[in-house]
């Protein structure tokens, strides 16, 4: 049974209410999102602990579209904090964020042994689901907390902020908040260009996801009359800091991956010229 | 929101006392100039964590917020996390350490920021996502109570007129008055006070403008303070919070005679008399030619500290005293050890753990086994007994914990249990050394060759080698530093 939902963890609970009442076999369900079909050969590792041939291949398999449905999401939602715990939600979300193309499928299974276990879960690290599902959102939450810190934002004309970021699992949703308490007073907006989606936030409007981004603000933005300034003071600022005696780029790579690096204004030569 | 003024204009502004006719002064207006120096300045200051404190924006027109675990923001080419906007208020010092680089006999450009400038650079560059925050030092103008008096006006700018709430670590000067360090810990998160030198003797040799009365008092005072602080605070919810994120001070390896044992005492007395949160070490750099400064041949003490720092862990979160780490027969550390590893092999009546049914505490004795791991075992055990790919999954280091474990009664290979085996394989590992730290041809095997060779009965895996006996393992090995 293999199915189709439209991405958002609503989406994604929608079909796991749907499965679970249908008492389809944890072997037998799938769940895919629309980025999930057209994937990367990166994003698609394999991590099921299955074989996951049949997936949308099989003559056998029926194909259902999940229409997000807000009351059955939240019902497993509640299902899952009371009778679980609220990690196990939070653990189920952070997974969901991540870019394992078979995590529906993970987060099922996963629901399933909460609901048979209990709170005892949590303890269970030696267990190949539970275990891993809580590993992937580890990854999800690790990357998260790298990613608050490697975001640069850069001044545009207007006064607004503007940040851009290519990380491997989808974190706008979790930097959102966290941003949204920094600089409640700005405007900004980060946009995932990997994704093609951006968070925008208005003083006192809150925040907002769109994935309706006018090109011309990414590739043509107008930087603020002190923005090369303040850019040209960190790189200086970055540079002075470090202690010529105990030069180690080896350890700078691995506590700051090359990946991180394309966004940031101190490993870039100079100032973007605009 | 908060004033957009360039700070280019000094006109307006109360600046610090200056020099101009001084040659080497830099001219107030080069902002870009100014703060490589007052960076470069400030460099040798360890202390960069931004974490303790969790405070949420205040929603009324502030910027800013602080998370408990700290943000790093970047890393610099040295490797060091670069979390805050470290600078000095001002690098024209009238003291004269002997090891520091702004001593006032050196001749290096001297150069101040206002405390506005200090402000606005903050603010733009947090808004940016560059920092989380601020560490302000200062060298000692005119006198430590000018200096406190100027640190506390960029702090109180920052804190009361740009309404900053994000994290501010200041250094306390060595003599100032109480009050100017009270007012300023109201404002800051964390203090600082650097205690940089092991022993009053070789604090009055090498700084000898500052006493060891000067460094301490204004820790004690910190201490007692925060402590007064949090009693108010139980009766009294909106108290204003005095230094939050605790004290921490900062000390230079490598620089006198002290010996690792001597070090690790004070810092345990330094964690239990004045609560501070960190002990700092920074390894010593030659960076002045004075004679009573001693000239390292290998460069900075980098493996002594990199010990030192594992040590100070092994205190705070494993429950290890000072004495059982180093005492008066081994005073300095093993240089293929990490101490932890050394303990294990001189204790060896300890081992193996039962890793089903041992406490906690014995737990988190073995090498291999972290406060995380050590957490997870208890709790996973609880469901299912554990065997050795369930302790590879739960993230302990099997590499190292097989020789000191037993699971079910079992070993995860068979291996003679003796000392000389199980220590040649782990210093074989060489996961104890960092690669990075060390120059390789340092811990080749071939420089045990000095050793005994009476003890040659298991077979490690060095087999070209003789094998260290039980003394010579316990000698200290220290010709790197």
């Amino acid at each position: 049974m293999l199915y189709h939902y439209d991405g958002s963890f609503d989406g994604l609970m929608t079909a796991v209410y749907d499965a679970f009442y249908a008492r389809i076999p944890v072997s037998q369900a799938h769940f895919l999102a629309p980025t999930d079909i057209s994937d990367s050969p990166e994003t698609a590792e394999p991590m099921t602990l299955w074989d996951n041939t049949t997936q949308s291949t099989h003559p056998d398999t029926r194909e259902i579209n999940i229409v997000t449905d807000g009351t059955k999401a939240k019902k497993v939602i509640q299902a899952l904090i009371s009778q679980v715990g609220y990690e196990a939600y939070e653990c189920c979300y952070h997974a969901h964020l991540s870019c394992y193309a078979n995590r529906g499928d993970l987060i099922f299974q996963y629901i399933k042994l909460c609901f048979a276990t209990g709170p005892k879960v949590f303890q269970m690290w030696a267990h190949p689901v539970a275990g891993e599902v809580m590993r992937i959102a580890r990854r999800v939450t690790r990357e998260n907390q790298h990613m608050l810190g490697f975001l640069r934002f850069q001044e545009l004309e207007s006064g607004a902020l503007f940040a851009e970021i290519s990380p491997t699992n989808n974190l706008l949703e979790l930097m959102a908040p966290h941003f949204a308490d920094r600089l409640p007073g700005e405007s900004w907006l980060i946009y995932d260009s990997s994704r093609k989606v951006a968070c925008v936030h208005q003083p006192g409007k809150g925040v907002l996801f769109t994935d309706r981004i006018p090109q011309e603000l990414v590739a043509l933005k107008e930087h603020s009359a002190a923005e090369p300034m303040y850019q040209d003071l960190w790189r200086a600022f970055f540079k002075a800091i470090a202690i010529a005696g105990r030069y180690n780029p080896k350890c700078q790579q691995n506590l700051m991956p090359k990946k991180y690096w394309k966004h940031m204004t101190e490993m870039q030569s100079q100032s973007t010229p605009h | 929101m908060f004033p957009t003024t360039t700070p280019q204009t000094t006109a307006e502004i109360v600046t610090p006392t200056q020099s101009p006719n001084v040659p080497g002064f830099v001219k107030q207006q080069d902002l870009a100039a100014r703060l490589s120096i007052l960076a470069d300045a400030a460099k040798y200051d360890a202390a960069c964590t931004s974490s303790g404190v969790d405070r949420a924006n205040n929603k009324s027109g502030g910027i800013g917020n602080a998370t408990a675990c700290g943000i790093c923001h970047s890393f610099a080419s040295d490797g060091r996390c670069i979390s805050l906007l470290k600078i000095l208020q001002t690098n024209d010092c009238i003291f004269d350490c002997k090891y520091c680089i702004n001593r006032a006999s050196n001749d290096v450009p001297r150069a101040s920021f206002t405390p506005r400038e200090v402000a606005d650079l903050t603010i733009q560059f947090y808004r940016r996502n560059y920092i989380e925050g601020l560490f302000l030092s200062s060298a000692v103008i005119k006198s430590p109570n000018y200096t406190m008096q100027l640190i506390h006006d960029s702090i109180k700018l920052l804190r009361e007129e740009y309404q900053f709430q994000g994290y501010i670590h200041v250094k306390a000067i060595p003599g100032a008055d109480p009050e100017l360090i009270a007012k300023t810990g109201l404002l800051a998160d964390r203090m600082s006070c650097n205690i940089e030198l092991p022993s009053e003797t070789s604090l009055r040799q090498l700084a000898p403008n500052k006493t060891k009365k000067a460094v301490l008092a204004p820790m004690a005072q910190i201490a007692d303070s925060i402590a007064q602080n949090k009693q108010e605070l139980m009766l009294y919810r909106r108290t204003p919070k005095f230094v939050p994120a605790g004290q921490s001070t900062q000390m230079i390896i490598g620089a006198t005679p002290d010996t690792d044992h001597q070090i690790l005492r004070l810092t345990e007395s330094l964690y239990q008399k004045y609560s501070l949160k960190r002990v700092f070490y920074s390894a010593f750099l030659r960076v002045n030619d004075d004679s009573n400064l001693p000239v390292l041949r290998d460069g900075p003490p980098l493996l002594r500290e990199h010990r030192l720092y594992q040590a100070d862990w092994l205190l705070r979160f494993y429950e290890f005293k000072a004495e059982e780490i180093l005492d008066e027969a081994n005073p300095n550390f093993n240089a293929l050890l990490d101490p932890k590893c050394n303990w294990a092999i001189n204790h060896m009546e300890q081992f193996p753990v039962e890793i089903n049914k041992a406490d906690y505490h014995t737990l988190l004795r073995v090498p291999g086994i972290g406060v995380t791991s050590a957490r997870r075992i208890v709790m996973a055990r609880r469901s299912t007994a554990l065997d050795f790919s369930a302790l590879k999954r739960l993230g302990v280091v099997l590499k190292r914990a097989q020789f000191f474990i037993t699971c079910q009664g079992k070993t995860m290979q068979q291996f003679p249990w003796r000392q000389n085996f199980i220590l040649s394989n782990l210093i074989a590992q060489g996961g104890t050394l960092p690669k990075d730290l060390c120059h390789p041809e340092e811990i080749q095997p071939k420089q045990l060759s000095l050793f005994d060779l009476s003890d040659n009965s298991a077979a490690p895996l060095l087999s070209s080698t003789p094998l260290p006996t039980r003394e010579d393992r316990l000698a200290s090995l220290t010709g790197a530093f």
